[in-house]
């Protein structure tokens, strides 16, 4: 079984590959694209931090500047193995496209990425976003930030599980196009739910923050990985929040499920 | 199919047809262009609630950024509210697609058919974003004046920016900024006579947009030189120049100096569509991929 799934991959990155190449210029839009939204919202970070006085909620510039790169680490990821697929499931349904992603012999949302591409396009943003989240790893580590082991370890749970709230979000904001004649701005209502999740939770008032952490958990995108690895949390809070994420993700899947068990066959696109 | 003019790209000047027919058909598109976004209750709940949500933790971040420094006067935490109420406001009436609708309309050969009507093809691309404009402004501004009437101390604060400036630049600022929306959209849209796709440049505008609008910080928090450079785009005209004037933080000569280099900005953007046009359509062989 395993072999076939990675088979299927194999053949999903081959073909993405070759399609994305087709449109070489695809490489440089995004790379100008992606480059341009880095610093508009690496600016707008700054200039708030900025006029804050140099510390918000309790976080140092460049500990903000953390957050919000590993927030643009996770976004680069999220828009090269996961955008292609499941913002086309507004179009899929409208148009009846959706019957042949259904017909594959595996998991609805599998299929849907399956009938989609990998954006391979944008891989080299998260090589920059990447460079970019070490740079000021190592600005931290010089004005005397120490990490142990442990701490790295939480920042990668922690980033997986926010990986996972993503794409849960996205699910959230998509499955309704299910429920409606047409629904195609699932696309737009994601990219403005998670634009929340590059602050530090701090700066929210009590109940946006508990709202963010139980009920659309996108603290656990960056804020919650970051303040593991700065050792802000302690480790009950932290496995308070790796649950909520879990059962977010895990709710979000079966609610794709409910939607795609409704898709009824007889839209049109018209 | 029948010559199309290359010299005008509205092509106004064409004497075969009246303008009566003109003026009668772009009413009735653009009628049909409302009724067709209001068909879609859904995209459109969807839109507002989640707009709604994203600004509000948005405003919650600059709100703290501005109350934890007692220091700083250039911006109160309320003027902050104002800015991204309005801010909010002005992006989701230009929210519109019609950068991809052209791209796609020229890739998949549909021109081909838009151009026969009896009236010209950028006015129905003209018309269908101002009535995107007029749709979304129906709806968003309640959700304005909502959030301007509970938020204690917005009224006054928005009164106060109202009473500085005469009342006619708040309409100019907003025309111009709708007409530098529409207008740079198209250019972008008429890329697709050139390249197979608009899609990348489009995404192109979209990063430049948030850089240089002043949708994601307030546009004059920027360093000078910088804010300088985003007056010479029409991107600093669809958001941060409406939003500065009608919070009067924009004085009366540097209102003029601003709408001035606005209109020039619109001139430019208006000839580059004319050249993209001119080039575009006599190459345009109305075979669609």
């Amino acid at each position: 079984m395993m072999r076939f799934y990675l088979k299927l991959l194999k053949q999903l990155f081959s073909l993405s590959a070759s399609s994305m190449l087709a449109y070489r210029s695809n490489v440089v839009f995004f790379f100008l694209f992606e480059s341009f939204f880095l610093m508009a919202n690496m600016g707008g970070m700054f200039l708030g931090v900025n006029l804050a006085g140099g510390q918000l909620a309790g976080w140092t510039l460049d500990e903000v500047m953390f957050i919000s790169s590993l927030y643009s680490v996770g976004h680069q990821l999220f828009v090269t193995f996961c955008m292609g697929g499941l913002f086309s499931t507004g179009w899929f349904v409208w148009s009846g496209r959706m019957d042949y992603v259904l017909l594959k012999p595996l998991h609805p949302l599998l299929a849907l990425h399956a009938a989609s591409e990998f954006v391979i396009s944008n891989i080299p943003n998260i090589i920059i976003n990447g460079c970019l989240l070490i740079v000021f790893f190592l600005k931290l580590l010089a004005n005397g930030l120490t990490v142990s082991l442990q701490q790295v370890g939480g920042l990668v749970l922690f980033f997986s599980a926010g990986m996972a709230v993503r794409y849960g979000v996205a699910l959230l904001v998509v499955t309704p196009a299910f429920f409606a004649e047409k629904l195609a701005e699932g696309e737009d209502a994601y990219w403005s739910l998670q634009s929340l999740a590059k602050y530090p939770t701090g700066v929210f008032p009590r109940a946006m923050q508990w709202v963010f952490t139980f009920v659309l958990p996108i603290a656990t995108i960056a804020a919650v990985p970051a303040d593991v690895f700065f050792g802000k949390t302690s480790m009950a809070s932290g496995a308070t929040y790796l649950g909520t994420a879990v059962l977010f993700s895990w709710l979000t899947v079966k609610f794709y499920e409910l939607g795609a068990r409704r898709y009824q066959s007889v839209n049109t696109g018209a | 199919m029948r010559s199309h003019s290359h010299r005008d790209p509205w092509e106004l000047s064409r004497s075969s047809v009246a303008w009566t027919t003109v003026v009668n058909a772009s009413w009735l598109y653009f009628t049909q262009c409302i009724q067709a976004a209001l068909l879609y209750r859904s995209s459109l709940a969807l839109f507002v609630v989640t707009e709604a949500f994203a600004y509000a933790g948005f405003i919650a971040f600059w709100y703290k950024a501005a109350a934890s420094n007692p220091n700083q006067t250039f911006y109160t935490p309320l003027a902050l509210v104002l800015y991204f109420a309005l801010a909010s406001f002005h992006h989701g009436i230009q929210h519109h697609t019609s950068s991809r609708d052209i791209g796609s309309d020229i890739r998949l050969g549909k021109l081909s058919y838009a151009i026969i009507r009896p009236f010209p093809y950028l006015l129905q691309a003209l018309l269908r974003s101002i009535a995107f404009t007029i749709t979304y402004g129906v709806l968003l501004l309640p959700l304005l004046v909502i959030a301007v009437k509970l938020v204690p101390g917005l009224s006054q604060e928005l009164a106060k920016g109202w009473s500085i400036i005469p009342w006619w630049q708040y309409p100019i600022a907003i025309v111009i900024g709708i007409m530098a929306s529409c207008l740079i959209r198209i250019v972008i849209g008429l890329l697709a006579f050139d390249m197979s796709q608009v899609w990348g440049p489009d995404t192109l505008f979209i990063a430049l947009y948030y850089s240089a609008s002043g949708v994601i910080f307030p546009i004059d928090l920027l360093p000078a030189t910088l804010l300088a450079a985003a007056q010479w785009t029409p991107m600093y005209y669809m958001v941060g120049f409406p939003v500065l004037t009608l919070m009067g933080r924009i004085s009366n000569t540097e209102f003029n100096e601003h709408a001035s280099r606005g209109l020039i900005v619109l001139l430019a953007t208006s000839a580059i569509v004319a050249i993209l046009w001119r080039r575009g359509i006599k190459r345009f062989e109305a075979i669609g991929i």
